[in-house]
């Protein structure tokens, strides 16, 4: 094999294919690219057997072939590299030589024949989303994405296609936040639960495209985008009903500034120390929104907001991490939280608007 | 009482116990409830209880702890008031700011208990004082304590007991013996109504009576707390404060007289520390994340074994199996154990994160249990209620 590519396009390529390579080292070759030149294209791919990612760039190809580079070098060596062509010359010998100007390198390869097979998946269902606003509702669910591998359905994110709308529910038994957006042209219905980590790789990768295609098929969900293809699997095992986890009814409704909130919430979290919660005061009469923290042996930290209310007073307390996870993803100016009783799950949400909902569920004082 | 002590030698410990604390909080925040008799607690209609019960109330016959229709039939004509524990916390706080104004050496027992030291060789004030000023100081945030004065825990809690509500008592320096003679033996802490009535077979009705005793009788009579009871009933009771401030673990251990072998023995006595230590957890306001397990052999050889957990707990329902794994981790059924230790470490926060999914109902539940316990026993002494060791069925009773 041999043949040569513009240093930019082969580091862009590089950059999608290493999210898919694996840190096991029981199996060496997944740390490897597989790299394989046909006609005017030169094809990356990379696996760790959960997700699979291929992706393409143009390339002058003297001599078709393939073979498997080691990732992580290949990338850190293109990435020095300056800006001109870089030539990858496999000889017989299995030895890889790539050279750039006046640098060349050479490396051990491994037989592309050992190379899991890229899956052939051929999808039921597929719909066409701008990647931008995928973009957006994952970076608002994935916070919500449990890391705990004894529930492995918790580590992914529900995807919902439905009619017109497109919605991800994420959650980590603590807090789940859906998040949902119009797509116009949207046909054809589909729910899969996708690994969190799989989801917010093709929302980074996929920035550069201007929309995704998603696929599903019975065990495996595709994504494509410009030229790439990313495969994950499917996580199986149903997914929490989340529509019987939010509240319908709630007792007190408070609309807040969500800036003013977002910095009140990071100040006196200073005071939220060693596992202390944040508490929040509903006062009807004083139209005040009061958040307290304390720590034995430190101090505490109070902060009133003027607020609108409807309905009851009440406190509650939540952990401030989880808290300024919520506000912090949720788009809008102003904030709703609605609260059932101190002990159920309270609800962050963009006021005005159902297509953002961050549940909650409080801490209970020691 | 003569009240107006001159000079005070020796330590001064103050037990500042709230009259009727919830209820107080009731009469406070509702005005036109003054006056009448207030009971906080579940509704006489289902089955909850009572958690406090204003004075008022009181001269019915209400106290805590009685169910609800009872207190209803008492006191038909009470106020009922759920209880609200976010707004008592928050005055309990109002409260513990004061004696912290005082001294930092605070020893809370509950949200409405508390000792200090205010031993005057330190303080630099006449304690008798410093108790009238607490008084008046509590009286301004419109609730009432009453306060004991004396150079023990022991006997500050039984003097702030003596005259309720609004009571300062003072037991002087030298004076404690005189004091606690005329009292019943149920006075003291640790001495329940079985115990009181073992007492009394043998002639035993004051404290003045056990004082008299002689150490080997009363370790008869009252098996391995007999010292320890004997001393306070004489007023010796040099416990310190425990602040609680800076603690990196709370643990407790037991050596035993001769070594146990049976894993009946040693489970019982684990079961019994990680009781002892959570409760100390507990009234400290603190929960851990890191359980410890202390053993010694017959041969002096200590082995510990430790784990942390995925959260802080403060239960023992959580922290009893842990204990239990470490255990058979180092220990083998047979093997004679001198000593046996429990501890937990990396203190924070008790406060609980609670799961959408219902998954933690168990510990809450158990949580609320082990809270209703604790009040028991800061009412009526360690020993008036304790928990047996799980029920065993009857085909494990054949095998065992």
């Amino acid at each position: 094999m041999k043949v040569s590519v513009a240093r930019g396009e082969l580091l862009d390529a590089l950059s999608v294919v290493a999210k898919g390579l694996s840190s096991r080292t029981t199996l060496p070759i997944l740390s490897g690219i597989h790299v394989s030149a046909h006609g005017e294209d030169l094809i990356l791919q990379s696996t760790d057997l959960e997700i699979s990612i291929k992706t393409s760039t143009r390339a002058k190809v003297e001599k078709p072939g393939q073979s498997v580079l080691p990732g992580r070098l290949l990338n850190d060596i293109v990435r020095s590299l300056p800006e001109a062509a870089v030539s990858i010359d496999v000889g017989e010998t299995g030895e890889a030589k790539v050279v750039c100007g006046t640098s060349s390198f050479s490396m051990r390869t491994l037989s592309a024949d050992d190379f899991p097979k890229f899956p052939e998946v051929s999808a039921e269902t597929t719909l066409s989303v701008p990647s931008d606003a995928f973009a957006g509702i994952v970076h608002r669910v994935s916070k919500a994405v449990s890391r705990d591998e004894t529930r492995p359905i918790l580590t992914g994110v529900l995807v919902v296609m439905d009619g017109s709308d497109l919605r991800m529910v994420a959650t980590d038994s603590y807090r789940l936040c859906l998040s949902e957006i119009a797509v116009g042209g949207l046909s054809g219905q589909m729910e899969v639960v996708v690994p969190g980590r799989a989801l917010e790789d093709v929302a980074r990768l996929a920035t550069n495209a201007e929309a995704l295609s998603v696929g599903v098929s019975e065990n495996q969900v595709i994504f494509s985008f410009g030229a790439t293809t990313f495969v994950s699997r499917r996580i199986e095992g149903s997914f929490p009903n989340y529509r019987q986890l939010i509240p319908k009814e709630v007792e007190t409704k408070v609309e807040v500034d969500r800036g003013e909130l977002l910095d009140a919430i990071k100040r006196v979290s200073l005071m939220a120390q060693h596992n202390a919660p944040i508490r929040l005061s509903v006062a009807g009469d004083e139209h005040t929104l009061s958040l307290g923290a304390q720590t034995q042996d430190v101090g505490e930290a109070h902060e009133d907001l003027q607020v609108a209310i409807t309905g009851q007073d009440v406190e509650i307390a939540f952990n401030h991490a989880y808290l300024l996870d919520g506000v912090s993803v949720a788009e809008g100016e102003k904030i709703a939280i609605e609260i059932v009783s101190p002990l159920k799950p309270g609800l962050l949400k963009v006021a005005g608007s159902e297509a953002f909902v961050y549940l909650l569920m409080p801490v209970r004082l020691g | 009482m003569d009240e107006s002590v001159p000079s005070w030698t020796g330590r001064a410990i103050l037990h500042v116990d709230m009259d009727a604390f919830f209820a107080s909080v009731e009469q406070l925040d509702h005005p036109e409830w003054r006056g009448r008799p207030v009971i906080v607690g579940g509704s006489p209609d289902g089955r909850g209880v009572v958690s406090a019960a204003s004075y008022e109330a009181r001269r019915f016959g209400v106290r805590s702890a009685m169910p609800s229709a009872q207190a209803a039939r008492l006191c038909p004509d009470a106020v009922w008031a759920p209880a609200r524990f976010d707004r008592y916390r928050e005055l309990s706080r109002a409260v513990f700011a004061l004696f912290g104004d005082i001294t930092p050496d605070v020893e809370p027992m509950s949200v409405d208990e508390a000792y200090l030291d205010v031993t005057p060789a330190t303080h630099g004030e006449d304690p008798v004082g410093v108790a009238q000023r607490i008084q008046s100081a509590v009286d301004e945030l419109g609730l009432s304590c009453s306060i004991g004065v004396a150079t023990s825990k022991s006997v500050a809690k039984i003097a702030s007991d003596h005259r309720k509500p609004h009571g300062i008592t003072v037991v002087p320096p030298g004076t404690e013996r005189a004091f606690l003679a005329p009292l019943p033996v149920t006075a003291l802490g640790g001495i329940g109504r079985s115990t009181a009535a073992r007492l009394a077979g043998v002639g035993v009705r004051t404290l003045g009576d056990l004082a008299a005793l002689d150490p080997a009788t009363a370790g008869h009579l009252l098996g391995s707390a007999g010292t320890s009871l004997l001393e306070r009933a004489r007023g010796v009771d040099a416990r310190p404060i425990d602040t609680g401030r800076e603690r990196k673990s709370v643990s407790a251990e037991h050596t035993f007289s001769t070594d146990i072998h049976t894993r009946d023995e040693v489970e019982m006595h684990m079961r019994a520390l990680v009781e002892r230590v959570t409760s100390r957890l507990r009234r400290a306001g603190v929960a851990g994340r890191t359980v410890t397990v202390k053993l010694r052999f017959a041969d002096f050889t200590t082995r510990t074994a430790q784990r942390t957990l995925a959260g802080p707990s403060d239960l023992g329902a959580e922290l009893e199996p842990v204990a239990l794994e470490l255990l058979a981790e180092v220990w083998s059924v047979g093997t004679g154990l001198r000593l046996l230790g429990f501890g937990v470490s990396g203190l924070t926060d008790p406060s609980r994160q609670l799961d959408l999914f219902g998954a933690d109902s168990d510990a809450v539940r158990h949580g609320e249990l082990m809270r209703g316990i604790d009040a028991i026993r800061g009412r009526f002494g360690e020993g008036s209620i304790s928990i047996g060791p799980p029920r065993r069925s009857s085909r494990e009773r054949d095998e065992g």
